[in-house]
C-alpha cells in the first residue's frame, strides 16, 4: 500500500484553490469595475479610470483561470489520486490524450471550460470591443462570477458554496479507511468513462464548450444596448460575434453527432437525447436571432425580436446547464450527471440574468425608445420573410425545450407526464415539418429585397431552380421510395434552396465570394437535410432476426427483431449479405469480433469481401462498452456493434453447455437454441432402437416435433423403467447441438419434465445498420463549417 | 395588431394545440403498476428497481431481441417485466430501471428500457473500500 507524508502533493491542490479564489474574487471585482466605468460613462475621466482598473482585473482573472487549468491538468497528469476528481475520472493506464477529456469530463471541469473560454473572449473584448467595453464585459464578468462560485466548494452558512475540482478525497467521502489511515491514498484511480475515451471527446467538449462562451457575447451586447440606450451602433459590433457563435456552436453540436456515431451504440448520430437538444435549442435560438439581426440592419423592423431571441439563446444555455447538471433529467436521460447539489446556484445563474433583462426591455418598451416603424412590413419585402423563418427556428426550438422540460414541468406542477415512448419519431415527425419550411425559406428569401421587391421578378427568378428542383428530387425519391407527404417536400425545398442559392451567388452577387456567406451556409444546411433526410430516413436494419417462427405468447414479433445470433463459422444471410462471426482477438484492453461480409449479387455470386471488427473495451470498474466498427464507402456506411455476447464480467467464455428444465403437457412449446419442438403425442409404448423391451418394462415417449427454419420432424426421447430401474433415453439432434430427455412424469397432473440440453458454440449477438449517403450529410456539415473560414 | 404579431400569435396557438393534443393521446405517463390507468391497457412508463434476487433471464440462444425481469415499482408491486430488446450491458447493477410498455394481464410488456447506473460516488466508495483490502 501507498502512503504519502502529510502535505506531499497537497501544494499542487491548494494553488489550485488559491487561483479559483483569485478568479472569483477578481471577476467580481472587474464586474463592478465595469459596472461603475458604465454608469459613469458620462464623466470622462472617472469613467475612464474605472475601465483601466477593471481591465487589469479582468486580465489577472484570465490569468487565474489558466492557472487553474494549468494545475488541474497537473494533478491529472501526476496521478495524484489524492484528488477526488482524479481519482474519479483517469487511471494510471489513461493515455496522454485522454488526460484532456478526462479533465472536462466532470461537472467542475467542464464548468472551468466554459469558464476558461469566457476568460480568453473578455480579454478579446478589452482589444476589439471599444465603446461597448465596459457594458458588454460588466457581463461576461458577471457570466464569470456566478461560473466561478460554482467552482468555489466553501462552506457559507452550512450552505456548501460550488465544488472545487480539487477536494480531497479523504475530505469529501466518509469511507471507513480514512479512520483507520487518514493519510491513505488510493493506487490507481476509477478511469475514464469508456465512451469517453474517443479522439472526438478530446475537440467536442473544447468545441461546444467555445460555442456556449461565444453565446453569451452577442447577448452581453444585446443588454448592453438596452442598458445604455444605444440602439443603433452595437448591430456592427454584434455581427461577427454572433456568426462566430453559430459556427462554433453549430460545429460543436456536430462533433457531438459524430462522436454519438462512432463511439455509442445507440446506432445513429442523433438520439434526441435531452443533453443534445440542450446544446441544439440555443444555436436554433442563434440562428433565428441573426436573421432579424439582419432585417433590422438594413430595414429598421424586428428590433424587439433581436434583443429577445440573443437574450433567449443566452438564457438556454444557463437553462440547458442546469437541466444537465442538477440531475433534474433522471429518469429521461442517460447521460446527464449526477447532482453535486448545486441546483440552487444553477437557478440562481439564470434569475441573474434573466430578471434584470426582462425589467430592461419591459422598461425600454414603456419608456418607447426601442426604435420600431409604425408601417408594416410588406409582405414582398425580404424583412418580412426573414422574420417568418426566425419564428420557424424559435418555434422548433420551443417544441424540442417544451418535451425536454417534462421533468421539470413535472416536478413544478407534480404531474406524472413522462416523455413519448418513441421518442425519436415524435421528434422527427414534428421537426421534419420545420426542416422543410425553413429550407423553402433559404431557397427563397434572398431574392426578395428590402423594403419592397418585384414579386413578378422575384417569382420568374426561382422558377427555374424550383422546376429543377422537382426534377432532381424525383431522382432521390423514386429509388429510395421516399413516399411520405414530409419526406417529399423535405427533399424538394432542400434541393431547392441548394439551386436557388448557387443560382443567387452567381446571378445576383455575380460570383463574389466575400457576400456569399449566407448562401453558402445555406447550402450547406440544405446538403445536410438531404443527407439526414436519406441516411436516417431510408436507414435499413440489416441484422434482422431471420429466425421467424412464431413462438407464441410472448415472444417478440419479427419486426422488432433487430439484433441477429451469429454463431462462429455459421454464415447467415442479411440482406444482400452473407455474414459470419470468425472468431474475437484480444489486445490488453480490447476484444476484436471479426465478422466477415460477403457482398452478393442477385445469382448469390460474392462481388466483395470485408471484414468489421465491432469491439469491446474492457474495462471492470465501469463495465464492458462495446465500439462500432463501420464500413464507409462513398455510398453508404455500414455500421455493426455487438449487442450482446456470452462473456462473463472478466472477459472470459460462459460456460458452452446450457440446461434447462421444461415442465410441458400436450401442445405446448419448448423453445431452444434456432428452433423449437412441440409435445405433439405421448406415446405409451415407445420403441426404442436396439434394445429388447421385456413385458414388465414401461416406456414411455415423448412425440416432440421439431421445427426448424428449414425442416420439421418428430423426435422421441423414451422415459423407461426397466427392472424398477428408470432412465431416461435422451432424442439427439446433432446438427443443432441439442438434446431433450424425459426426466419426470407426472401422470397426476398430465404433465411431464423435459430437460433440454445446448452444446453452444461461441457467438455473439450483434446489429447491423446500413445508412445511405450518410456523406451528403457531412458533407453539407463541412460546407457549413468552412464557409466561415 | 400587425401581420407578423399575428403570424406569431398563430404559431404560438399551433404549438399549444400540438402540444395538448400529444398530451392528452399519444403521451406516456410515469404511472405504478397497479395503478387505475395502467388497466386501462394504455402504455405508460414505470420507475422501479431489478429484483436482483430473481435475476435477469436472457436467452440470446432463443430469441436475442428479448429478455425478462422483475421489477419493483415505487409503490413496492413486483411485476415480471418482458422486455422486447436485447438485454443492456451492465443492467445487473443497475439501480433503477425504467420501462414503458403495457400491462398484459399480469405481466408487463416494455417496448423501452432505460436504467441508470449507481451513481459514480457511492460506487466508488464501494471501490476505494475494495482497494484498500487488496
Amino acid at each position: 500500500m501507498n502512503i504519502h507524508a502529510i502535505g506531499q502533493n497537497m501544494l499542487y491542490g491548494k494553488v489550485g484553490h488559491f487561483f479559483i479564489i483569485v478568479a472569483f474574487v477578481t471577476s467580481l471585482a472587474a464586474c463592478l469595475s465595469y459596472l461603475f466605468a458604465t454608469l459613469n460613462r458620462e464623466k470622462q475621466v472617472q469613467s475612464f479610470a474605472w475601465i483601466n482598473f477593471a481591465r487589469k482585473l479582468f486580465i489577472l482573472h484570465a490569468v487565474a483561470v489558466v492557472g487553474i487549468v494549468a494545475m488541474l491538468l497537473l494533478v491529472i497528469h501526476q496521478h495524484y489520486f489524492e484528488y477526488k476528481y482524479v481519482w474519479e475520472h483517469t487511471s494510471r493506464s489513461l493515455p496522454t490524450y485522454y488526460q484532456f477529456s478526462a479533465m472536462w469530463s466532470g461537472q467542475e471541469g467542464s464548468t472551468l471550460l466554459w469558464m476558461f473560454w469566457h476568460a480568453v473572449l473578455g480579454v478579446v473584448l478589452i482589444f476589439k470591443a471599444r465603446e461597448w467595453e465596459s457594458p458588454v464585459l460588466t457581463i461576461v464578468a458577471l457570466a464569470q462570477v456566478m461560473l466561478g462560485s460554482m467552482l468555489l466548494g466553501i462552506y457559507i452558512f452550512h450552505y456548501k458554496l460550488g465544488s472545487s475540482p480539487f477536494a480531497l478525497m479523504r475530505d469529501t467521502m466518509d469511507i471507513p479507511v480514512f479512520k483507520m489511515n487518514p493519510d491513505w491514498v488510493a493506487e490507481d484511480g476509477t478511469g475514464l468513462n469508456p465512451s469517453l475515451q474517443n479522439y472526438w471527446m478530446v475537440i467536442h467538449p473544447p468545441t461546444l464548450f467555445l460555442g456556449f462562451a461565444a453565446c453569451t457575447v452577442p447577448a452581453a451586447f444585446a443588454i448592453a444596448s438596452l442598458w445604455v440606450r444605444e440602439y443603433k451602433t452595437w448591430v456592427k459590433a454584434v455581427l461577427p460575434w454572433s456568426l462566430f457563435a453559430l459556427m462554433i456552436l453549430g460545429t460543436g453540436i456536430l462533433m457531438g453527432g459524430a462522436w454519438a456515431y462512432e463511439a455509442l451504440s445507440f446506432g445513429g448520430f442523433w438520439a434526441w437525447d435531452p443533453v443534445e437538444n440542450a446544446s441544439l435549442v440555443p444555436w436554433l435560438l442563434l440562428a433565428a436571432a441573426i436573421h432579424v439581426l439582419m432585417a433590422y440592419k438594413h430595414s429598421g423592423y424586428s428590433l424587439h425580436a433581436t434583443y429577445i431571441f440573443f437574450i433567449g439563446c443566452f438564457l438556454l444555455i444557463l437553462y440547458s446547464s442546469f437541466l444537465t447538471k442538477s440531475g433534474i433529467l433522471g429518469d429521461a436521460s442517460v447521460h446527464s450527471f449526477t447532482d453535486l447539489g448545486m441546483s440552487g446556484q444553477l437557478i440562481a445563474c439564470i434569475v441573474v440574468f434573466l430578471v434584470p433583462s426582462v425589467i430592461l426591455l419591459i422598461l425600454r418598451i414603456k419608456q418607447n425608445e426601442i426604435p420600431s416603424k409604425p408601417e408594416e412590413e410588406k409582405l414582398s419585402s425580404r424583412e418580412f420573410w426573414l422574420f417568418i423563418g426566425s419564428l420557424i427556428f424559435v418555434f422548433a426550438a420551443m417544441h424540442i425545450i417544451v418535451i425536454t422540460s417534462f421533468p421539470v414541468i413535472n416536478k413544478i406542477f407534480h404531474t406524472k407526464f413522462a416523455p413519448p415512448s418513441d421518442i425519436k419519431s415524435h421528434y422527427n415527425n414534428i421537426q421534419i415539418w420545420m426542416a422543410a419550411l425553413v429550407a423553402l425559406g433559404a431557397a427563397c428569401t434572398q431574392f426578395f429585397k428590402y423594403k419592397n421587391s418585384n414579386v413578378n421578378v422575384v417569382f420568374k427568378r426561382l422558377a427555374i431552380a424550383f422546376v429543377a428542383a422537382i426534377l432532381i428530387s424525383l431522382a432521390f425519391i423514386i429509388p429510395f421510395k421516399l413516399y411520405r407527404v414530409d419526406y417529399v417536400l423535405l427533399m424538394v425545398f432542400s434541393v431547392f434552396a441548394i439551386l436557388s442559392n448557387t443560382q443567387f451567388i452567381f446571378q445576383v452577387l455575380k460570383g463574389n465570394i466575400k457576400l456569399s456567406g449566407g448562401s453558402i451556409s445555406h447550402i450547406g444546411f440544405a446538403v445536410m437535410l438531404v443527407g439526414i433526410l436519406i441516411s436516417q430516413g431510408k436507414q435499413e436494419v440489416l441484422s434482422i432476426n431471420q429466425f421467424g417462427i412464431d413462438y407464441g405468447k410472448g415472444f417478440t414479433t419479427k419486426e422488432s427483431a433487430e439484433n441477429v445470433l451469429l454463431y462462429q463459422n455459421e454464415p447467415i444471410n442479411m440482406s444482400n449479405y452473407r455474414v459470419t462471426y470468425l472468431g474475437d482477438s484480444f489486445t490488453t484492453r480490447n476484444i476484436y469480433f471479426n465478422v466477415r461480409y460477403d457482398e452478393l449479387d442477385k445469382k448469390g455470386n460474392i462481388v466483395n469481401t470485408f471484414t468489421l471488427h465491432p469491439n469491446i473495451l474492457m474495462n471492470s470498474k465501469m463495465g464492458n462498452n462495446p465500439v462500432p466498427s463501420t464500413l464507409k464507402t462513398l455510398s453508404s456506411d455500414l455500421y455493426t456493434h455487438i449487442t450482446a455476447t456470452p462473456l462473463k464480467d472478466d472477459g472470459s467464455q460462459s460456460d458452452s453447455i446450457v440446461q434447462e428444465t421444461y415442465t410441458v403437457k400436450l401442445g405446448d412449446t419448448i423453445p431452444a437454441s434456432r428452433c423449437i419442438v412441440v409435445l405433439d403425442e405421448i406415446d405409451p409404448d415407445a420403441p426404442i432402437k436396439g434394445f429388447q423391451k421385456q413385458p414388465k418394462d414401461i416406456a414411455i415417449g415423448a412425440k416432440l416435433k421439431f421445427i426448424s427454419l428449414d425442416t420439421s420432424y418428430y423426435i422421441e426421447p423414451v422415459y423407461l423403467v426397466h427392472e424398477v430401474v428408470a432412465t431416461s433415453i435422451p432424442a439427439r439432434v446433432e446438427k443443432n447441438n441439442v438434446s431433450f430427455s424425459i426426466i419426470k412424469i407426472l401422470p397426476e397432473e398430465n404433465k411431464m419434465q423435459i430437460l433440454v440440453e445446448q452444446k453452444l458454440n461461441k457467438f455473439i449477438i450483434m446489429k447491423a445498420i446500413k445508412f445511405p449517403f450518410i456523406n451528403i450529410l457531412w458533407l453539407g456539415c463541412f460546407i457549413m463549417v468552412f464557409e466561415y473560414c | 395588431m400587425k401581420r407578423t404579431h399575428i403570424i406569431a400569435l398563430v404559431f404560438v396557438a399551433i404549438l399549444i394545440g400540438v402540444l395538448t393534443t400529444m398530451l392528452s393521446k399519444g403521451f406516456s405517463r410515469y404511472e405504478s403498476f397497479e395503478s387505475k390507468y395502467a388497466k386501462q391497457g394504455k402504455e405508460f412508463t414505470v420507475v422501479g428497481y431489478l429484483n436482483k434476487e430473481k435475476g435477469i433471464d436472457y436467452k440470446p440462444e432463443i430469441n436475442p431481441n428479448q429478455f425478462s425481469m422483475y421489477v419493483i415499482d415505487e409503490r413496492k408491486i413486483e411485476k415480471l417485466v418482458i422486455v422486447k430488446k436485447a438485454k443492456p450491458r451492465d443492467i445487473e447493477k443497475s439501480e433503477k430501471v425504467v420501462v414503458t410498455g403495457k400491462m398484459n394481464g399480469d405481466v408487463f410488456e416494455a417496448n423501452e428500457i432505460l436504467m441508470k447506473c449507481p451513481s459514480k460516488y457511492k460506487n466508488r466508495e464501494q471501490q476505494a473500500n475494495n482497494g484498500q483490502s487488496i
